[in-house]
């Protein structure tokens, strides 16, 4: 009987590695962890679902041109005079981003990643990083609509993952869209991942 | 004939009033908008007509100077009396200048994408507004019908909302959560 149990004991320590990770996560919200990064003219903002980043809060920014890179950052102070990426996304909150590694190219959207994630890592063109901890990493997107951008964040592959996360960011001028009917899923009318 | 150059980007600037909407395109946002601010709804125009003129500015700043374009092949726009090609003190051709005064345009219009010539927007036929409310609307459409939307969400997203502003000659593009037109493009 002894043996039993030492055999089950041994088990569960070598199942434990491969249980915790998607239990240290639990609860993982893509849209308070996930949000939109643009160097403008006065500067580095962040809008994300999110009212409660202190200063200091570590970011990291997937920067979304080809080949993808990242560059890390900090919040320095919540700041309403930052730009609304879409105005009719209410639930955005706007901060003030100094960037501490790399560089940002001006006007291009980047996906900003708040809190201690990764490893995040160059896989040919795509950063990938298992942002929820859930042993899948994730890919991250961006295409244009007619006037707008969507970003999005994908377990697995862009387009054949599953899609866990996406902003709309409006350009404000006419450009050839690229996006595919993937990009874009409606929900209640508004344009929103099918899960999170 | 005045060079290109970063003096050009505060020129043609976007409208955002619906008077400068094509005529039949604007009396349906004008209908529509009526009707939504009498429901009590909050509408906030952004982008109404994007000029043709700014619109080839910025399309051809941006090719020549992110795309590589011969500034000397840009073809004329009437009514922009813009010199694309920059001569040195010899009077020759100046590539580089060129391509460095286009990328001062590219960057004080903040484009990264390369920006269309022409679009419902530059033909006064697109709108980009913001509408929101509280608890149910009810909006009377073109015929004057009255429907209460209770469903979410409460924007122009709302699907409800959409077939209401079709009534009027004013539809949704999907992909683009601010952007209205005369045939949903």
């Amino acid at each position: 009987m002894k043996h039993v149990q030492r055999l089950v004991f041994l088990l569960l320590l070598l199942y434990l590695p491969f249980a915790l990770p998607a239990a240290k996560k639990r609860g993982f919200s893509f849209p308070q962890h996930l949000g939109v990064a643009v160097r403008q003219a006065d500067g580095v903002c962040l809008n994300i679902h999110n009212g409660s980043l202190s200063a200091g809060t570590k970011v990291t920014l997937v920067i979304l041109s080809s080949p993808q890179s990242v560059a890390e950052a900090e919040v320095l102070h919540a700041d309403s005079a930052c730009p609304d990426v879409d105005k009719g996304d209410t639930g955005l909150r706007r901060y003030r981003l100094r960037v501490l590694k790399g560089e940002l190219p001006p006007s291009l959207p980047s996906i900003a990643v708040s809190g201690s994630m990764g490893p995040f890592q160059l896989n040919g063109e795509r950063v990938t990083a298992d942002v929820d901890d859930d042993g899948l990493p994730e890919s991250f997107r961006l295409c244009t609509s007619s006037e707008g951008i969507h970003l999005t964040v994908w377990s697995g592959t862009p387009l054949s993952g599953v899609l866990k996360w996406h902003q709309y960011y409006y350009l404000g001028y006419d450009v050839e869209p690229n996006c595919t009917s993937k990009d874009i899923v409606e929900k209640h009318g508004r344009r929103e991942p099918k899960e999170i | 004939m005045p060079l290109s150059g970063r003096q050009w980007v505060d020129l043609f600037p976007a409208s955002d009033s619906t008077a400068d909407l094509a005529g039949f395109f604007r009396g349906s946002v004008d209908r529509f908008v009526s009707a939504l601010r009498a429901a009590g709804a909050t509408v906030t125009i952004d982008d109404t007509l994007r000029p043709p003129e700014r619109a080839y500015l910025m399309h051809f700043s941006f090719r020549i100077a992110r795309e590589a374009m011969d500034p000397a092949i840009v073809p004329a726009m009437q009514g922009v009396d813009v010199q694309w090609v920059h001569l040195d003190p010899q009077g020759r051709p100046d590539l580089l200048a060129s391509r460095a005064a286009a990328e001062e345009m590219v960057q004080g219009y903040g484009v990264v994408f390369r920006p269309a010539l022409t679009s419902r927007h530059t033909e006064g036929r697109a709108i980009d507004m913001t509408i929101g409310w509280r608890g149910n609307l009810t909006i009377s459409n073109a015929r004057g019908d009255r429907t209460t939307i209770a469903s979410l969400p409460r924007s122009g997203e709302n699907t409800a909302l959409q077939r209401v502003g079709a009534s009027y000659g004013v539809r949704k593009l999907a992909s683009d959560p601010p952007h209205w037109s005369s045939d949903g493009h």
